[in-house]
């Protein structure tokens, strides 16, 4: 993917990891992350 | 620009309950080692744990082993069982540093390095190499944008498909 497409995913993925509230992501917050990112299709899919 | 890292951590975090499918001390742990990690680059000992925590070096052990197996908030050194990545921060060196004012930092992965910038809220360059070519793809990051980029057509390249990161975290 584009270095720009990595860079905004890792905002979305790793924005909530310096909070005392972290919890593992869902199955359904990892694909909206993905989604929002335009990363799609099988490769992506996440179960 | 300052880092949206806790100064330090609350006494409020340090319980022995069990709250959102962790326990209180895994919480607290977890955010002992993220606190040391924004604040200096590197990972705290199992001993700054243990004293941060006020808990004692097997209670660490236990804790972090969990974070690791149950959570996947971390991963632990194969035979030290030190920390050894808290993404996005390598507690090791790696091709992928991150580079501030005041602090070097290292990221797992390409991905994980030009995520750290963000994630602190600091201005960094990113001065990296492309895996396959050896060519310098070198960012720069300031106010919250990528200012720099002297490889615009370069990639990050996933190997390993998002359901199968914690498969062997360390290859992934």
């Amino acid at each position: 993917m584009p270095i720009s497409t990595a860079w905004e995913l890792g905002k979305l993925w790793y924005q909530d990891r310096l909070t005392p509230e972290w919890t593992p992501k869902t199955t359904e917050t990892m694909r909206a992350i993905f989604e929002a990112v335009g990363l799609t299709g099988e490769f992506w899919r996440v179960h | 620009m300052t880092t949206t890292i806790p100064a330090k951590v609350s006494q409020n975090h340090l319980g022995r309950g069990y709250h959102g499918g962790m326990r209180d001390l895994d919480r607290t742990l977890r955010l002992i080692i993220y606190e040391h990690f924004g604040r200096t680059g590197s990972t705290p000992s199992l001993e700054t744990i243990a004293t941060r925590g006020q808990c004692s070096r097997p209670e660490v052990e236990t804790s972090l082993a969990r974070l690791e197996a149950e959570h996947h908030a971390l991963a632990l050194a194969p035979t030290t069982r030190n920390v050894w990545m808290a993404h996005p921060f390598s507690a090791v060196p790696s091709p992928f540093p991150v580079e501030t004012a005041s602090v070097t930092y290292w990221g797992n992965c390409a991905w994980d390095a030009v995520a750290i910038p963000s994630l602190l809220s600091l201005d960094a360059s990113v001065p990296a190499r492309c895996a396959e070519s050896g060519a310098e793809m070198n960012l720069a990051f300031r106010n919250g944008s990528i200012v720099d980029n002297t490889a615009p057509n370069g990639v990050v390249h996933f190997v390993v498909p998002p359901r199968r990161f914690w498969d062997n975290i360390g290859y992934t």
